[in-house]
């Protein structure tokens, strides 16, 4: 939390800035270079909770193969992935809809991992204070471009892509489908901007309101009688806020996954 | 305990209310980026007004649900979860909107000056 204290403004901390920038010499002069590439400290979070989820699943698999009954941390993982599958994929996609599973199961843990990501305070000396990858609305709208090219690539593969564009738009009386074509083009086009966004805002907005309140703490430094009171209490807030963040991290992730499951079933399966 | 919605709205306000130090020089100079200010403000107070009023219908209804037949507590706070997401999702946007005014006033000031 140090360097968030220390920045001039709460949105110090989440502006995309090249790696290593508060330190000088060699170092700064690679997170300079890093960043000409584009490489800033969210992008280097987000490949880090790339290699994170490949390597967890992984290392289960291969205990997976040796025992039958899992415990301990392959339970947790266990009963999450039955939770996606029970309540989110079979109502939408029924029994055979269960070859999207790995899919979706690869969305939820790398959103919940890069999530979580932004709440570990080593990160802190990245840059301006860590951040979470998530909060950079490139990444984010990134995975939202992947959940799109998903479901619909797998509708077309599904149904031929004559008739999974006949099945885009609703079947009404002619006079009123050019505004239904309209209507549901510009529907079409939103989701994905939707699904982006709401990962974004809701991660930013969490990130902003903490390092404002952390902030609050050191304003009153000229004002030690009323600042400890003030002080305490915006610390007390802190620790509260960093659990409601973990648990907006968990459901922004559940939430895209949902998503990404109905939209699915609307493309796999469409009703008319 | 204060909601996400009315802390995150208040987070914004205050960014707003700060912006004389992000935007160093130009608004405390100029006073008719005050009114940019006042507007980025007001809209992400007008967003925290929606979002409330129909997360609390959401809570009331569904947790007169639970009241009514407490075996189906289960799904309906699952329910409750998500679409709470949703809501808040759309306060966001605004949120999101009112961020992106207030951190972009310096273009305004150049239209004006040129």
């Amino acid at each position: 939390m140090m360097p968030i204290l220390a920045a001039a403004n709460p949105m110090d901390h989440v502006e995309p800035s090249n790696l290593f920038e508060g330190f000088e010499g060699a170092l700064a002069d690679l997170g300079g270079t890093l960043g000409r590439i584009g490489i800033t400290k969210q992008v280097l979070l987000f490949l880090l909770a790339g290699i994170l989820t490949a390597a967890l699943f992984f290392w289960r698999a291969r205990r997976v193969r040796d025992e039958r009954v899992p415990r301990g941390f392959g339970n947790l993982l266990e009963t999450i992935m039955l939770y996606i599958r029970d309540q989110v994929a079979r109502p939408f996609l029924g029994k055979e809809g269960d070859r999207f599973l790995p899919m979706l199961w690869t969305f939820f843990f790398f959103i919940l991992i890069s999530n979580l990501l932004g709440m570990v305070p080593l990160f802190d000396y990245l840059g301006h204070g860590g951040n979470t990858p998530t909060g950079d609305i490139k990444l984010t709208a990134a995975l939202a471009v992947c959940s799109f090219f998903l479901y619909h690539g797998l509708g077309i593969k599904e149904q031929g892509l004559v008739h999974y564009v006949k099945n885009l738009f609703p079947h009404v009386p002619i006079f009123i489908l050019p505004l239904i074509i309209v209507v549901e083009l510009v529907a079409h086009l939103v989701r994905p901007c939707a699904l982006a966004i709401r990962l974004f805002a809701n991660m930013l907005a969490g990130h902003v309101m903490l390092a404002t309140i952390v902030g609050f703490t050191s304003v009153w430094v000229g004002w030690l009688h009323w600042g400890v009171g003030v002080s305490l209490i915006c610390y007390l807030g802190s620790v509260a806020l960093t659990f409601l963040e973990l648990l907006v991290a968990a459901i922004q992730a559940f939430v895209f996954t949902f998503l990404t499951t109905v939209f699915l079933a609307g493309a796999v399966h469409p009703e008319h | 305990m204060m909601s996400l919605i009315s802390l995150v709205n208040t987070g914004t306000a205050l960014l707003a209310a700060a912006a004389p130090t992000i935007v160093p020089n130009p608004a405390a100079m100029n006073p008719t980026l005050g009114w940019g200010v006042i507007g980025a403000g007001l809209g992400a107070g007008l967003a925290c007004l929606g979002a409330g009023i129909g997360i609390g219908r959401l809570a009331s209804s569904s947790v007169e649900s639970m009241a009514r037949q407490p075996e189906a507590s289960g799904d309906i706070r699952g329910a409750m979860i998500l679409t709470a997401a949703f809501i808040e999702g759309v306060c966001l946007f605004a949120v999101v909107c009112s961020m992106l005014a207030v951190l972009n006033l310096n273009p305004v000031l150049e239209t004006i000056a040129n």
